[in-house]
């Protein structure tokens, strides 16, 4: 009886503590989405429901949330948005899809988007992105796509990408991408066609070998 | 959403147009659309805001002539060097600021100067609003010594307030709302000046308290830090701002008592405290704040009665207490509350039945009373409600449905009537000569409704949102549904409708061809108005409109049959398309792939067959899709959305894979080196899932955990419905 009396405080406490705390985290979510939205250019309206005054994104339109009203998904494939991603997207902890391909939107790629530690799927292919890709988004474990093909990206692909071993389909072709490509770790599955049509990738399996390899 | 100064200005003349408008709506139905400079007159009785106003007008009037008289002068070098160094620490370019091009800063975008000579003309304004800045704004901001109005709303700003902002002397209106700047808020406010009028720090990320010398701000007539992370209890200097018009503080994070202290506002005219964590008892202060047309304390941990002097107030046009744990009869003084038009007391403590006084607010236009524990039935005399146009009463204890919709069908101007979770195992009414012809928005939910889809709703042509989910209507779904060419979303789930899914249904015009009315309703910023409980913990979401609902057509868990037309391709505003649970049969058409909005298609638990369309492919919006338990065959389409549906959405089929698999040889082994790939389709998980599935059912209903029906209406907030 007691057990039973000390189990239901403990969970009542657990309530009243988590509560609030979801409720704020469900503000600082939507006052994210939102910067993005301020971000992005919008000529379709699909953003026209986001509205950061409701107590949660979860009625926004292309948002989907858990049962935590946590987001995590955000749905705006050919959309036809332009503008730039904002570093906030960092913020959607709980986020797993994040689903931006066939737009105009350029800019970088911002590195905080590696803290979205949930994240199974990023698909930005399809639009104008430039610079490199962060180095961060080798921290994203549980990613298993990772689609930036069709953009301008430049520089280096990170090595960091290889500790990935959930990552089942990666595409990075259609890029301005240099230097060598990795083979190793969860690289190994992967054939030329997810490395075709860059300037200035080498290695193995892409048939120009590294300056300087045997 | 962000709000600039302007901005302000022009919602409040839409809101108080709106409100005017709708005050006139019965009486003077052909007045002409007011002009803003008819409704500016209008208001301009409102000591606060024709303070406001005039002053702002006033200076923007100074300055056009001032530009066109003296054009000829070029902008104190101070002032450059000062907004150069500000244009370096933003982290993007401001069109139009370029010292080469044009040296003289007065021409720059958003730069407003005064007219005078000598040193050159002095920046006095600064107002550059939604242009997507990014960065910082530094301490070369605070060397603009004659700036009199900033205003940098709806931003990217970052970081916190340089500290010597508030030494600029001559500062009347600061607006820094809606932008991404973090940290306390400074203090030394109006410390060595006193003319700062209007303060909006809303919808950013400050932190920390309200500065405690607020209180030498004597000027202060706007003050508004809402959509913060502010918290602890509000200082006393607070309540010395004795010029005070309006005070919005409204989601942050206060605690404590609203003090008695706020009785020394007398000018206030609006009040916002609401989404905070206030407690204790609402002050009976209410007496000398003789200008209070707004109060909004909901979303708070309020309890006790209803203050005397708020019940009593003849000045108050709006009261918002939803959400509290406020308790007693609802006591309502409605022959000295003769302004009050918006009135929320939804989901508090207060019981009895609905009293009959209410009807003598005659003007009020909106009207919240659920979740309570008010009993018994609708009162007679809210015929006489004759401005009602949202009425929710949902989750209470009502009784006598066939009275209440008798009584309320003379309330000509109805357009949204929520009656969810009342009338518990009536017959729903279906008298024909029920008439209610301006509803927009019916939810008549869980209240285990009996018979059928009711006539009477024939005369509600203007219906857009309609909501009988969770009753227990037979019959087929009526071809008469076609008449509604307004109606977008349509919930008939959870009921035991039968026959085929009309055809009717894929002619809705504003789902083909989307000319869903935005129209804001007149009350939306106040309310709340309607609650959609989702999934088992019945977590709530909020809408403030009937326009905010996704278009949504959800007939699942009823008994219809037949095949899905291919003319659902036809709605291309439709967003949501339940189907689960039926038994339908026939294949999926390819033709669905035209509905481009579409973000949730849901056909399971059916008996559909043959293989998934490719085309489907063509959906880039759907996030949610579910196809499991029918008897579908084939390949499961690759790419696109579809990489990101989990396996459970295509779980329990007869012969669908990712990879290998036709319809025709559905019945031939599968080839040897698809087995591994097989697997999570194969007949082995199948059966896992089958055993795994009727384990929990078993388990679920016995432990009385799982109810087949709302058992207690209270409790019943299971699945999906709005409130």
């Amino acid at each position: 009886m007691e057990a039973k009396a000390i189990g239901v405080s403990v969970l009542l406490w657990l309530i009243l503590l988590v509560r609030p705390l979801c409720l704020i985290s469900a503000n600082m979510e939507g006052d994210a989405l939102h910067s993005l939205r301020t971000s992005l250019e919008d000529p379709n309206n699909v953003l026209q429901s986001w509205d950061p005054t409701l107590v949660n994104p979860c009625t926004w339109f292309h948002v989907t949330c858990n049962n935590d009203n946590s987001v995590i998904r955000v749905d705006l494939g050919n959309a036809a948005l332009s503008g730039q991603l904002v570093p906030q997207l960092g913020q959607l902890r709980n986020l797993q899809y994040l689903e931006l391909y066939s737009n105009n939107i350029s800019g970088q790629i911002p590195s905080d988007l590696g803290n979205l530690t949930s994240l199974v799927s990023l698909d930005l292919y399809l639009n104008g992105f430039t610079g490199p890709i962060p180095d961060t988004l080798g921290r994203l474990s549980k990613l298993r796509f990772l689609r930036l093909n069709n953009n301008s990206l430049v520089g280096p692909i990170p090595m960091s990408l290889t500790n990935i071993s959930s990552l089942q389909v990666l595409d990075l072709s259609n890029n301005k991408l240099s230097g060598p490509v990795p083979d190793n770790g969860s690289f190994s599955l992967f054939t030329p066609i997810s490395f075709a049509n860059n300037q200035g990738l080498c290695g193995p399996v892409t048939g120009h070998p590294c300056p300087g390899s045997p | 959403m962000a709000h600039g100064i302007l901005r302000k200005i022009r919602d409040e003349l839409d809101q108080k147009g709106r409100k005017e408008k709708w005050a006139f709506k019965s009486s003077s139905r052909l007045t002409p659309p007011l002009s803003s400079l008819q409704i500016f007159l209008l208001y301009s009785h409102t000591m606060c805001f024709r303070r406001f106003f005039l002053s702002f007008f006033l200076l923007a009037f100074r300055f056009e002539v001032s530009i066109s008289s003296s054009s000829s002068l070029a902008c104190n070098s101070n002032d450059l060097k000062a907004l150069t160094g500000l244009s370096n620490c933003l982290g993007s370019v401001v069109v139009g600021w370029n010292s080469v091009v044009s040296p003289d800063c007065c021409n720059w975008t958003g730069v407003t100067c005064d007219s005078s000579t000598g040193s050159g003309r002095r920046v006095v304004g600064l107002e550059l609003v939604s242009r997507k800045l990014t960065g910082k704004i530094c301490e070369s901001l605070a060397d603009l010594d004659q700036l009199r109005f900033l205003n940098l709303s709806d931003n990217l700003l970052s970081g916190s307030l340089p500290d010597d902002l508030f030494r600029l002397q001559n500062l009347e209106i600061i607006d820094i709302s809606s932008n991404e700047f973090v940290g306390p808020i400074n203090g030394g406010m109006c410390a060595s000046s006193s003319s700062i009028r209007v303060l909006n720090f809303s919808d950013n990320h400050f932190t920390g308290g309200i500065p405690k010398d607020l209180a030498n701000c004597t000027s202060l007539h706007h003050l508004s830090f809402h959509g913060n992370y502010l918290s602890g209890s509000l200082p006393d200097g607070v309540f010395q701002l004795q010029n005070l018009c309006e005070l919005h503080i409204q989601d942050n994070s206060f605690s404590g008592p609203l003090k008695n202290g706020v009785a020394n506002l007398s000018n206030l005219e609006k009040l916002d405290i609401s989404s905070n964590l206030f407690s204790g008892i609402l002050p009976d202060a209410f007496g000398s704040l003789t200008r209070l047309e707004q109060f909004s304390a909901s979303s708070n941990k309020f309890m006790g009665r209803l203050p005397i002097s708020v019940v009593n107030s003849p000045s108050l046009q709006m009261l918002i207490l939803n959400n509290n744990s406020l308790s007693g009869p609802i006591n309502l003084n409605c022959s000295a509350m003769k302004n009050l038009v918006f009135l929320n007391l939804g989901s508090n403590l207060f019981h009895g039945p609905i009293p009959d006084g209410l009807s003598f607010c005659r003007r009020l236009a909106a009207l919240n009373l659920a979740h309570n524990n008010l009993h018994g039935k609708l009162p007679n005399n809210f015929k006489n409600l004759d401005a009602l146009a949202y009425l929710s009463l949902s989750n209470n204890s009502l009784e006598n449905i066939s009275s209440a919709l008798e009584i309320l069908q003379h309330c000509k101007n109805l357009s949204t009537l929520l009656l969810t979770l009342n009338f518990y195992d009536e017959e729903v009414a279906d008298s024909w000569n029920l008439q209610f012809q301006n509803l927009r928005g019916l939810v008549l939910a869980k209240c285990n409704l009996r018979g059928s889809i009711p006539q009477w709703l024939r005369s509600c042509t203007k219906l857009q949102l309609l909501d009988l989910s969770w009753n227990r209507l037979g019959g087929s779904i009526p071809s008469w549904f076609g008449k509604f060419e307004s109606l977008f979303y349509l919930d008939l789930s959870d009921n035991s409708l039968n026959g085929e899914i009309p055809m009717i249904l894929t002619q809705l015009k504003s789902l083909r061809s989307g000319n869903i009315s935005l129209e804001e309703e007149p009350f939306s910023r106040a309310f709340q108005l309607y609650y959609y409980t989702r999934g088992q913990g019945g977590q709530r979401l909020g809408y403030k409109q009937i326009s905010s609902f996704r278009p949504t057509l959800d007939l699942s868990n009823n008994m219809l049959e037949g095949p899905i037309c291919p003319c659902f391709g036809d709605l291309k505003e439709l967003h949501v398309l339940m189907l689960k649970e039926n038994n339908l049969s026939g294949t999926i058409p390819g033709s669905l792939s035209t509905m481009r909005n579409l973000e949730i298609l849901d056909l399971s638990h059916n008996k559909l067959s043959g293989e998934i369309p490719h085309s489907l492919l063509k959906l880039s919006f759907l996030s949610n899709f579910d196809i499991s338990y029918n008897q579908l065959c084939g390949e499961v389409p690759k790419g696109g959305q579809f990489d990101t549906f989990p396996d459970r959405s295509f779980d329990e089929n007869n012969g669908l894979c990712r990879v290998g698999c036709t319809c025709e040889s559905e019945q031939t082994p599968i080839h040897s080196s698809r087995e591994k790939e097989m697997t999570i389709f194969g007949w082995q998980f199948g059966v896992g899932a089958a055993s795994g599935f009727v384990l929990t059912v078993i388990c679920c209903y016995m432990s009385g955990w799982m109810l087949p029906r709302p058992r207690k209406r209270k409790k019943a907030a299971e699945f999906s419905s709005i409130d």
